[in-house]
């Protein structure tokens, strides 16, 4: 008998990318597992720096905040901006990848920017430079209108971690493990090449390490959006990360929200969408896309598409 | 007959994969069959060898060779023959399945501990107490059927 | 063929068919007794600079290149670690709270990271999303 039926060893390596702590796991028996993982991150920091909206350097997504007519982007850039837009159509504008002046204006760009409440004036000024309705895109060239900034936040780190995800599979494709950016999670492939991982999901009113459900995935991806993930406090009020379009104010209508997907990429845009829409009809829809959700809403009541309790099962 | 037991061994050793194993990691041993039958006939020597060929043949087969598994089960394989052969030479009156469980015991116990070496904490031990009773399921099995090859050889004289 | 007494099994076997289960119920039973320790790393940009027992009760100040960034508490009794007084802007370090045995602690502007290793049951989850 031997140690040699999927190998045990799960190589873990942390790094920070995307303003959060992403965790790569992954095992190989044919490749060094430490190198497929090396090469995940550098894939993930490339394309950080590519879709920084707020810092120069490579970032593309600057360079278009900035420019005053028309850029001709890669395809790749292309191909996430028209993504975005895609999500925003089918929320109603609930995932909006041009709320770039809204969020600097808060002072969510950037964890050493001092966060404020801004006045009504100052909100409804950047709401007229906000809005996914704002950015036009003819094949690759993209236009921004009203002097808005793009933020692809919401689902470049998804599509970063879906790229280093196709990355290992390249290298291995038996390769299993998952990666764990920032409680969003996009699975390489099952535990020890046979298991399910066991995923819990945060209780939005308790502890880090407290728990309100469970999940088993094989594959694909999970993201969850929340209230209680970046915020700051102003006379006991919660003022959070995830804005609501259509009042430039943080979203109220629910505290918590999860979505899986077979990409990371639509898990993250759909549960962004979904935190900020609530549960509602359009959330319900989402299983037509081949997405299952759960909402928390603000009293704390959970609801779930019907996909979603066949994930809770082992 | 080495060279028949050693490709058997290979064949043991990368079809055996392929049953399903209680814990996450590990096989069952059962390609321990041709280097146990070899002990039996008196031949420790050759055992050594016929365990050198199932590993590092099977393993690059499968595509794990020189891997830390790879590490793991030669190394707790080598410990194994020795042990068998140890108990088959100090008595003249000796049971199939002693020397079986005798190895398969070993065996797990080392591999274990290289294991534990690795990774430099003593993690691994926590699979120790199921590989040793699945060991001793899948060492009886082999006795049984090492047994009955050795009589078989007998019958027609090939040894 | 040496010797013609080749046997399948007799009595002595008992013996050697039992010890190994008797070795494999000793090791089951060790990790209760030791199950509950655990050990608090701190990591800077994923580097270890500091290592203590979870059971002892202790402060440490987290600094790097004698800038202050935060401290941390060890509270042995409880086993539980929390990140206080940090010098970034948002504090979602500080608002983790206490964190136990297979929990963490991150601080993104600082790139701390505290972890608490340990053994975790083989029925707790894997990953958390949030």
């Amino acid at each position: 008998m031997n140690f040699s039926r999927g190998s045990t060893a799960y190589v873990e390596k942390d790094e920070f990318v995307f303003g959060t702590l992403v965790r790569v796991v992954v095992s190989s028996e044919k490749r060094d597992p430490k190198a497929i993982a090396d090469a995940m991150i550098q894939e993930m920091k490339r394309l950080e720096s590519k879709f920084h909206p707020y810092h120069d350097g490579n970032s593309v997504i600057f360079k278009l905040n900035h420019a005053t007519g028309p850029v001709t982007v890669d395809e790749e850039t292309a191909f996430l901006i028209s993504k975005s837009l895609y999500y925003s159509e089918i929320t109603a504008g609930a995932f909006d990848p041009a709320l770039g002046r809204l969020i600097k204006l808060w002072g969510f760009d950037s964890p050493d920017t001092k966060k404020r409440v801004p006045t009504s004036e100052e909100i409804a000024k950047a709401l007229e430079s906000s809005g996914y309705a704002n950015v036009e895109i003819h094949s690759k060239e993209v236009s921004l209108k009203n002097h808005a900034w793009l933020d692809l936040g919401g689902i470049a780190k998804g599509y970063a971690v879906d790229q280093a995800v196709r990355l290992a599979k390249k290298i291995d494709e038996n390769a299993t493990g998952f990666v764990d950016a920032g409680g969003d999670i996009a699975i390489i492939g099952p535990k020890f090449g046979q298991f399910p991982w066991k995923i819990g999901i945060r209780d939005p009113r308790g502890g880090p390490q407290d728990i309100i459900g469970v999940v088993y995935l094989s594959e694909g991806a999970i993201a969850t959006s929340g209230d209680y993930e970046r915020y700051f406090e102003v006379d006991g009020v919660r003022y959070h990360h995830i804005f609501d379009s259509k009042t430039g104010y943080p979203a109220r209508k629910s505290i918590s929200a999860t979505v899986i997907a077979e990409k990371l990429v639509d898990a993250d845009a759909l549960s962004t969408a979904a935190f900020v829409l609530g549960w509602s009809k359009i959330v319900e829809g989402f299983v037509g896309l081949g997405a299952q959700a759960m909402v928390i809403d603000a009293e704390g009541k959970i609801y779930k598409t019907k996909g979603f309790v066949a994930y809770e099962k082992e | 007959m080495v060279a028949v037991l050693a490709a058997f061994g290979v064949a043991i050793y990368v079809v055996e994969r392929l049953i399903p194993f209680p814990l996450p990691v590990g096989r069952w041993g059962l390609s321990n069959y041709p280097v146990l039958t070899i002990i039996l006939c008196g031949r420790a020597p050759d055992a050594l060898l016929i365990l050198i060929v199932k590993s590092v043949v099977g393993s690059m087969i499968i595509g794990s060779f020189l891997s830390p598994q790879f590490i793991m089960g030669l190394g707790g394989g080598i410990c194994a023959v020795l042990a068998m052969w140890a108990l088959e030479a100090c008595s003249n009156k000796v049971s199939a399945v002693r020397v079986s469980v005798t190895g398969a015991t070993v065996n797990n116990v080392i591999q274990v501990l290289i294991a534990s070496a690795m990774v430099k904490n003593w993690a691994p031990t926590a699979y120790l107490p199921v590989l040793l009773i699945v060991g001793e399921i899948s060492a009886v099995a082999n006795a049984y059927l090492a047994w009955k090859t050795v009589i078989i050889l007998k019958e027609g004289r090939f040894i | 063929m040496k010797r013609n007494d080749l046997q399948f099994f007799s009595r002595l076997d008992l013996f050697f068919i039992v010890t190994p289960i008797f070795i494999a119920f000793f090791i089951a039973a060790i990790p209760q007794a030791s199950g509950k320790n655990g050990v608090v790393t701190v990591y800077i940009s994923g580097e270890l600079v500091y290592e203590q027992p979870l059971t002892r009760t202790a402060t440490w100040v987290v600094k790097s290149d004698g800038e202050y960034l935060s401290t941390l508490v060890v509270d042995g009794s409880k086993e539980k670690v929390k990140l206080v007084d940090s010098n970034c802007p948002l504090k979602i370090c500080e608002r983790t709270g206490w964190v136990g045995i297979g929990g963490s602690i991150v601080c993104v502007p600082n790139k701390i990271v505290v972890k608490v290793e340990g053994k975790t049951k083989a029925s707790e989850i894997d990953i958390v999303t949030w």
